[in-house]
């Protein structure tokens, strides 16, 4: 899995270990490759693949009603595909809602299509990497998976 | 349960055409309260009276000649609570009413059914227009100036719910549905003791607004008869993120509304849908809206189902309490309806 000991010196500070247990269905996910299986009623348009990667969301604040602290988190990435990929995130995330993700090879400016609450507890871990955003104020057991932000 | 006032009569009557008094040509004649008429701003509408009870009219006055208020006394000395329109001319009284609405609801001579069903009516008659365009800024613009009025005119009368229950509309068309929404969610948030103006203002028009995602939603999957399909349930699912995501960016909106608007088909037991969260996190507005929808969707006549006895549905929203929908709020809605009932 890609990390992050390339990210830029104001990222990494202490010794901040965030710990994620992904629930059952997930548990192997970061040893998956390839495509995932096709499912019935699907709707999807294009093929999606594993691709689990740590990367780093900033808001955007773009939804003026949205009461939330801006700054940055750490999520998942759990598949990709051309129109978009699905991560998984402690807090929820809104349709329309845009962020930029930075990702081991640059950023990417993206729009929450849709996001789904996928599991009561479930963590993200990443090493070592300091989170500038309130994270640790956020409950550390809900995470919701956010299905196929649009590229930009 | 039929609402008394706008019906249609369909008439077949001969024509003369000499002299002002002119029995008027077949069509369709839609009855108005005549204490809605205000000679200084009703020109231009042709009226009728209806003289005989096989459905003949006579026109009382042309458009081109204007109503005096001696015209309106003599009509309440002979106890004449009501003219006609012709169907040709209900597009220029829906213009008049929504000009007019605020000094038509403030009118304590009207009837507070009468004021109600004005009201809705011009509801129904704005947000089918806006929905038909397509122009979110023209509906939000609607559902905040009407759910003002809603909340205006329930701060003046004392409805009980069965009152209201009695002059909606019941058909199965999104903007009959949204107003009568409306009007439930703002009578059952004064009822759950919400008496700020700014909030029951906020509410109503959120309330408008609820389903308004399914402007996105192909109209083939709406009106189906007989049960979705698992693809057609996923697509209807979106409305609400279509919804919010149509006023996300608005500065006009509070956080209160957007939530109303995506979250109105979550339950308390994480399985609704956009998202499935739970009871903490649904805000008590789209907790609210969530009782009344179900309530209006079930009692109102649906191209997949007939409408229901409101007893039925209000034993329905019982058993669903504390499972899908917040049972205070449930109880308090389910005793205003079985009071009244």
């Amino acid at each position: 899995m890609l990390d992050f000991t390339d990210a830029p010196s104001e990222l990494v500070a202490g010794s901040q270990d965030h710990t994620i247990s992904l629930p059952p269905a997930l548990e192997e996910l970061l040893q998956k490759r390839g495509p995932l299986p096709v499912t019935p009623n699907d709707l999807r348009k294009y093929p999606r693949f594993y691709c689990p990667v740590s990367a780093i969301l900033e808001y955007r604040g773009n939804i003026p009603a949205l009461p939330r602290n801006s700054g940055r988190a750490m999520v998942l990435l759990k598949d990709i595909s051309r129109g978009g990929w699905s991560m998984l995130h402690v807090e929820q995330l809104y349709p329309g809602e845009e962020f930029t993700l930075q990702l081991p090879n640059g950023l990417r400016e993206c729009q929450v299509v849709r996001c789904k609450l996928h599991s009561h507890s479930c963590f993200l871990s990443c090493r070592a990497i300091h989170l500038i955003c309130a994270f640790d104020e956020f409950p550390r057991d809900r995470l919701f998976l956010l299905v196929n932000p649009a590229w930009r | 349960m039929h609402p008394p006032g706008y019906g249609n009569a369909i008439v077949t009557s001969a024509v003369k055409t000499s002299g002002k008094s002119t029995v008027a040509a077949s069509g369709r004649y839609i009855p108005i309260p005549v204490a809605t008429l205000d000679p200084e701003t009703c020109g231009g509408l042709n009226l009728y009276q209806r003289v005989s009870e096989e459905g003949d009219y006579l026109l009382f006055r042309g458009g081109e000649t204007p109503l005096t208020k001696q015209d309106l006394e003599n009509l309440r000395k002979r106890d004449v609570r009501q003219l006609y329109i012709s169907g040709v001319d209900q597009g220029k009284y829906q213009v008049y009413l929504q000009e007019n609405l605020s000094s038509l609801l403030a009118n304590e001579d009207i009837a507070p059914a009468q004021r109600f069903q004005m009201l809705n009516r011009a509801t129904q008659d704005s947000l089918r227009e806006a929905f038909s365009t397509g122009d979110t800024e023209q509906t939000v613009d609607v559902s905040q100036s009407l759910g003002s009025h809603t909340v205006d005119l329930f701060s003046r009368t004392d409805f009980v719910a069965d009152d209201l229950f009695a002059v909606l509309s019941h058909d199965f068309h999104t903007f009959t549905h949204s107003a009568n929404v409306c009007s439930y969610s703002v009578l059952l948030a004064q009822k759950l003791g919400i008496s700020d103006r700014k909030e029951l203002d906020e509410i109503a028009s959120a309330a408008l607004l609820h389903d308004l995602g399914k402007v996105g939603i192909p109209w083939e999957v709406l009106v189906k008869p007989g049960g979705l399909n698992p693809t057609e349930r996923m697509t209807l699912e979106r409305h609400p993120g279509i919804g919010f995501e149509l006023l996300c960016h608005r500065e006009d909106l509070s956080w209160g509304q957007l939530m109303l608007v995506y979250q109105h088909h979550e339950r308390i037991d994480g399985k609704g849908y956009p998202v499935g969260v739970g009871r903490d996190e649904i805000h008590p507005w789209a907790q609210l809206c969530s009782i009344v929808d179900v309530f209006d969707a079930m009692t109102s006549e649906r191209p997949y189902h007939r409408a229901r006895r409101v007893e039925d549905v209000l034993g329905t929203i019982n058993k669903l309490a504390n499972s899908g929908l917040n049972g205070d709020m449930v109880k308090c809605w389910t005793s205003q309806m079985r009071q009244a009932n």
